[in-house]
């Protein structure tokens, strides 16, 4: 066995040093991280008492320089995994690197004045959002289970902090204190599958995890390790499902949202829930792809799951949403949905490889999604002060004719959150829709659009909670006064989401293209796959000669 | 044939936006501007939109070239402004097109545009709003180029809501005036059915075809292996999009609301309920016309609608005493003629007719505006007369207006008119010619399923067709004279004999503002020599040869255009020009201008005493013609009463059925629900762990369970 296996690492020239062309894989989280350390230098020679803004700034011009860097990367990536097998470098990992930096540089604008008025202004709070994000550009690249899991942790424990950072504030610790344990312990669970994976196939690699789970399947039936593969496939499932905040493993989010900081909830509910999702994607797809694994039309595998989550995460976002009083408790509920709607693309797309492509409407909605929920957190982070920050609907009365820019970019936010044109938002689950009811009419199946029937009637009852906002906003009187915070950060990051929400909903073209673009160089496919994409994508560069992995014979 | 400026002619969007920026600036800035900038801003945008347009002309012209048969074929220019959503099937372009069909109503449309803007700028001087009135007549200009600039349905149909719109928005100007208001509101809710109709026809046109860009339906329409397809649903499809037209051009039966209309501002009238918007429902058809040509029942139903609306609308007219109901009835009976035109497959003559018709027409509304004008918003023609000696230029104009819609030879109405009704009696369907069955699409299936009075043998033409079709002329002809006899009735007793006004009003009548002659004078040049672009062929005939082809540049232009109807179709005129049917038709219309313009004075200038006793004595019918055929009572009656009593059961439905038990109660459910679902959120880490555990138990049991058996 160890023969093959090595026979296997030569194929992927695991053997050899990393070549130049490799270490470009690097350069957008790398440069996260220089950031991070120039931040810590400067930050010890930060005068006491006088603002962090410019260390703010700072902080945006590197995450910006990380997502400008992508864009010169576009055309340089590999068709196979660099440093032995741990890291793919490819358009998809790329675009949610630009994603993360971008959630985490307009999460960081809203941030400076907000923390000055609850009393916190300090430099960590920028550390963390950087490093958090640097776990990020590395988790979407994660060729390796192992790579996966540290990039997850090295995400999440920055998130866990921030979510306490107003430590003088009750609900504020509360929050991170909850999101900590529960977040840990399904970190825990997600461990265990992957132990489990490997105690299954001998590998923690996706492509040979993938590769080698074909061989659970023997002539007379399914071999024993296949139920413990089944489970490790669960557990690390709901790892993924944790933190996009999918029913039943959302419970967390309500009372997280709520108590953490509001521009780190925008960071939380947009950056994270996409890179969730994106790591998903990947580990589903390249290494859990083996077909009874995946099961579909209840089939009864891992698709079928996310089926039963996608609509539960629908009905019960949705109907919870409309109950709340608390705007952010309403937007944590409505997260939920989201995942939802999403899950629905998901399940669409990865039922069958020839859908595959179907994938880009995801990566369509979660970009119109980021910019949606960043720009609606941003306006509460605005009206944010210590003390007196807007939490209920009844504190939105008459705040659009007062301050019209941060109406009109609520009303435009809660509008693509909703689902009217001509918003990003509309298109996004436009999209998502007619791609599950493309499979639906492919396959036959009814199943899907039963889901989008039902994803449909959600989105209606949505509109009711998100257009309460705008009811209160505009036609209810002040019962309160709110100072807003006077900063210039909140306020060009919200019109920038806007405005961003509002082109990608009258020119969706380029991002559309983009977005097909990381989805048809998504590296690591099966080959079911990776011929659905090569027949998108005919022109094969140079590089991608050599397949990855060779057939070789049974592992176990 | 390839466009030389493919997709990229970007002076297209130049057309329109320039009235688009033009509403803009006036409509946000325009209560604060002087009112001197408020006129150049909305006048130079509609010149600037003529100029461009005459741009693309030439560029039109530059890239024709000779094809089969010595047709000259200029194909088109077009330019897209963006792609909305590209996915799969749903595409949505903004793009428009450019080709000799809508050329000439773009250039009817900014031209005479921009005369309408120039007279307004003296109509509404003293208005306090002014600056909203351009802001409006511009947006409208807007939305008639998207209409007819449109590259496919979805475009045209932006338009079509939106000149709706802009005509509601103007006919209730002065919405202090609630009887004004309502009229407005008449016209939107009656163009309402039309829009649905029209929608509902182009969503069966898209579902059945994938596509609704005129290019590429037009391709399929002409292709021989494609357009079985169409065939089936051309019928449908037809009389939707008809119904469409019918209430924006104020056809049978839902002409109603133009008459009121007149409520809205003179200039209005003449821009968007004589010159343009009325007649998008020709230039729609016009558009289509390889979708209308596919049954010949369909055209049959066209030309019927049409040639009644023609007549009834005519007879209405000879018995209103207000000055714009006349006109009003006029255009009605007007665009009646143009329908005709169509359903005979008079494309040309059709479009012919529009232009001729937004000349002469929309002289004669600001003849009436300048009249109106001068003796101080009064309308009733029974107290004006012997205007002449105080407004000559307006009443010289308002003369060749008048001498031009009634048809007298050498002006330009004669020249349109003289088209369509010898084309009526001409183009007779089912006419069949061996050449042409043998080059056609798919005739076997005319043959066969399509066409069940088509004589199969098709040599001769079916009897009736040809009774029908005689009796489109002979109704064409009486409409003509009765046309002749209201005009000329409306033009005596304004301009001519004494003056009936009360002393006071008498003292302050005075001829209009330069601002308002001066387009007076331009229009009623056009209405003179617009129609030598197309000179009956008997008479091109004895030409000199250099003549001949700018004689009937008209049809030369708009060639192209029509190719396949007019040569593949069942419909048209075939064979050798008919040139003694030409004749005849020509003899009949002098005719009949003849007869009513003699009437009229007879009547009029005369005995004035007469037409007072022909009412006496003939009052059952006067009764009827004054109350329009009691058209408003019966709509009143069937429609609009029903449609109340529905509303209110639907209210009472909607308040205690919908609302009480199905939203309230669902509302009820999904917050019971709601809270239930909340309670699970205590709060409680160790519980919340719980419920994971629990969650993932019951997944691992559902995966493991099926299988254990």
């Amino acid at each position: 066995m160890l023969n093959m296996q090595l026979s296997q690492m030569n194929n992927l020239a695991m053997l050899t040093p990393p070549s130049a062309i490799e270490l470009n894989a690097l350069i957008p989280g790398a440069i996260v991280t220089l950031v991070a350390i120039l931040f810590i230098l400067i930050d010890v020679f930060h005068r006491k008492g006088t603002p962090r803004d410019y260390l703010a700034y700072f902080s945006v011009v590197g995450l910006g320089v990380a997502a400008a860097s992508t864009y010169f990367l576009w055309d340089d990536v590999l068709a196979r995994p660099v440093f032995f097998g741990m890291l793919y470098f490819d358009r998809f990992a790329l675009f949610f690197a630009a994603l993360a930096s971008v959630a985490g540089g307009l999460a960081i604008l809203c941030s400076p004045a907000f923390l000055r008025s609850h009393r916190m202004d300090r430099g960590e709070y920028y550390l963390l959002v950087l490093l958090s994000v640097v776990g990020m550009i590395f988790m979407v690249a994660a060729a390796d289970l192992l790579t996966l899991f540290v990039a997850f942790e090295v995400m999440s424990i920055p998130i866990y902090v921030l979510a306490g950072f107003l430590r003088d504030d009750g609900r504020s610790a509360e929050a991170a204190m909850k999101y900590f344990v529960l977040g840990a312990f399904s970190a825990t669970i997600m461990l265990y599958g992957i132990a489990l994976i490997y105690g299954a196939t001998g590998t923690t690699n996706l492509e040979f995890i993938g590769h080698n789970l074909a061989y659970l399947q023997v002539a007379e039936g399914v071999h024993a390790g296949y139920w413990m593969a089944l489970v490790g496939v669960v557990l690390i499932l709901s790892g993924f499902a944790f933190k996009i905040a999918a029913v039943p493993f959302h419970i967390w989010a309500p009372d997280v949202y709520t108590g953490s900081p509001t521009p780190i909830v925008g960071f939380m509910a947009s950056a994270v829930k996409a890179i969730a999702f994106a790591a998903m994607l990947r580990v589903m797809v390249v290494a859990f792809s083996f077909e009874s694994l995946r099961g579909g039309f209840f089939g009864y595998g891992w698709i079928d799951v996310l089926f039963v989550l996608a609509g539960a995460s629908m009905v019960l976002g949705n109907l919870v949403a409309i109950t709340q009083n608390n705007v952010k408790r309403m937007l944590a509920y409505s997260s939920v949905a989201h995942a939802g709607y999403i899950l629905v693309g998901f399940v669409a797309a990865n039922s069958h490889p020839s859908f595959f492509l179907h994938n880009d409407a995801i990566l369509f909605y979660l970009v119109a999604y980021t910019f949606g929920v960043i720009g609606a957190f941003g306006v509460l982070a605005y009206f944010g002060r210590r003390g007196e920050a807007v939490e209920t609907y009844e504190d939105l009365g008459n705040l659009g004719f007062k301050y019209p820019v941060m109406g009109l970019v609520m009303g435009i936010c809660m509008f693509s959150a909703a689902g009217i044109p001509p918003t990003a938002g509309f298109l996004a689950k436009l999209y998502i829709f007619s791609s599950a009811v493309d499979a639906s009419i492919q396959t036959g199946e009814f199943a899907f659009i039963g889901l989008v029937i039902l994803g449909v009637l959600t989105s209606v009852a949505g509109v009711y909670y998100y257009l309460k906002v705008l009811v209160y906003m505009y036609m209810k009187p002040a019962l309160r006064e709110f100072r807003p915070l006077d900063h210039i950060g909140p306020k060009v990051a919200v019109v920038a989401c806007a405005v961003l929400t509002l082109y990608l909903g009258i020119f969706p073209g380029r991002a559309l293209e983009l977005s097909r673009e990381a989805i048809v160089d998504f590296v690591g496919a099966p080959a079911a796959v990776q011929s659905v994409i090569d027949q998108a994508n005919p022109i094969v560069p140079d590089f991608a000669v050599e397949p990855a992995v060779v057939a070789a014979e049974p592992v176990l | 044939m390839e466009p030389l400026f493919s997709n990229n002619f970007h002076y297209l969007g130049l057309i329109v936006l320039m009235p688009l920026l033009g509403a803009i600036i006036n409509g946000l800035l325009g209560a604060k501007l002087p009112s001197k900038v408020v006129n150049v801003v909305a006048c130079a945008p509609m010149l600037l939109s003529f100029v461009f347009t005459l741009i693309g002309v030439r560029a039109l012209l530059a890239q024709g070239v000779e094809s089969e048969g010595g047709r000259f074929s200029m194909g088109y220019l077009s330019y897209t402004v963006y792609e909305w959503i590209y996915s799969g099937s749903l595409s949505a372009d903004i793009s428009f097109m450019l080709d000799p069909l809508s050329a000439t109503l773009v250039l009817i449309i900014t031209g005479v545009g921009f005369l309408i803007h120039v007279y307004s700028t003296g109509y509404m001087a003293q208005d306090p709003s002014k600056w909203r009135y351009f802001s409006y007549l511009n947006l409208f200009v807007f939305a008639m180029l998207l209409l007819v600039l449109g590259k496919n349905l979805l475009v045209t149909f932006i338009g079509w809501e939106g000149v709706g719109v802009c005509s509601y928005l103007l006919i209730g100007f002065w919405y202090t005036d609630s009887e004004k208001a309502a009229a407005g509101m008449k016209a939107f809710v009656v163009n309402r059915v039309g829009d649905f109709a029209f929608l509902l026809g182009m969503f069966i046109l898209f579902f059945t075809t994938g596509t609704i860009d005129y290019v590429e339906l037009s391709e399929l329409a002409t292709n021989a292996s494609t357009v079985p397809l169409l065939i089936q649903i051309a019928l449908p499809v037809g009389l939707l999009i008809l119904i469409g037209c019918t209430g924006k051009s104020a056809q049978i039966p839902l002409f109603v609301w133009l008459p009121d209309a007149m409520a809205g501002p003179t200039p209005v009238s003449a821009l968007i309920h004589a010159a343009t918007m009325v007649t998008a429902g020709v230039f729609v058809i016009c558009r289509l016309n390889w979708l209308f040509t596919l049954d010949p029942r369909l055209m049959l139903t066209v030309a019927v609608i049409g040639c009644l609306t023609a007549f009834f609308a005519a007879t209405i007219a000879i018995v209103q005493t207000d000055i714009k109901r006349v006109l009003a009835y006029s255009t009605i009976s007007q665009l009646g003629f143009m329908f005709m035109a169509v359903g005979v497959g008079a494309y040309t003559a059709a479009i012919f007719h529009v232009a001729t018709h937004a000349f002469f027409k929309a002289l004669l509304f600001l003849g009436a505006g300048s009249v109106i004008h001068g003796m101080h918003h009064e309308q009733d023609i029974r107290k004006m007369g012997g205007l002449k000696k105080y407004m000559p230029i307006t009443r010289w104009t308002f003369l060749i207006g008048c001498l031009a819609i009634a048809g007298v030879p050498f002006l330009s109405g004669f020249y349109s008119k003289d088209m369509i009704l010898w084309s009526a009696l001409s183009n007779v369907h089912f006419l069949n010619i061996e050449g042409v069955m043998a080059a056609d699409v798919v005739m076997a299936y005319f043959t066969s399923t399509v066409n069940p009075f088509f004589n199969a043998e098709g040599v001769e033409i079916v009897t009736w067709a040809k009774i029908v079709h005689g009796g489109l002329f002979g109704l064409g002809l009486l409409t003509a004279l009765l046309t002749a006899f209201y005009m000329f009735r409306l033009y005596f007793m304004t301009f001519e004999g004494e003056c009936r006004a009360d002393a006071e009003t008498k003292k302050h009548i005075h001829e209009s503002p330069d601002s308002m002659l001066i387009p007076l004078i331009v229009l009623a040049f056009l209405s003179v020599v617009a129609g030598y672009i197309g000179w009956p062929h008997v008479v091109v005939a004895f030409m000199p040869e250099a003549l001949q082809s700018p004689a009937l540049l008209i049809e030369h232009w708009l060639d192209d255009v029509f190719y396949h109807s007019k040569t593949f179709r069942l419909t048209g005129r075939f064979g050798d020009h008919p040139y003694g049917l030409e004749a005849l038709a020509i003899a009949g219309s002098v005719g009949a201008a003849a007869v009513g313009i003699g009437t009229a004075w007879f009547l009029y200038i005369k005995r004035p005493e007469l037409p007072a006793w022909i009412a006496e004595r003939a009052r059952l019918a006067f009764k009827w013609l004054e109350n329009k055929y009691y058209i408003d009572e019966l709509y009143d009656r069937i429609a609009v009463q029903p449609t109340l009593l529905l509303g209110q059961l639907s209210y009472w439905f909607d308040r205690y059925i919908i609302d009480g038990l199905l939203v309230n109660g669902t509302g009820f459910v999904a917050e019971s629900a709601g809270k239930i679902l909340r309670h699970m959120q205590s709060g409680n880490v160790q519980r919340y762990a719980t419920y994971i555990t629990l969650a993932l138990v019951f997944i691992l049991f559902a995966l493991i369970y099926p299988a254990c058996f």
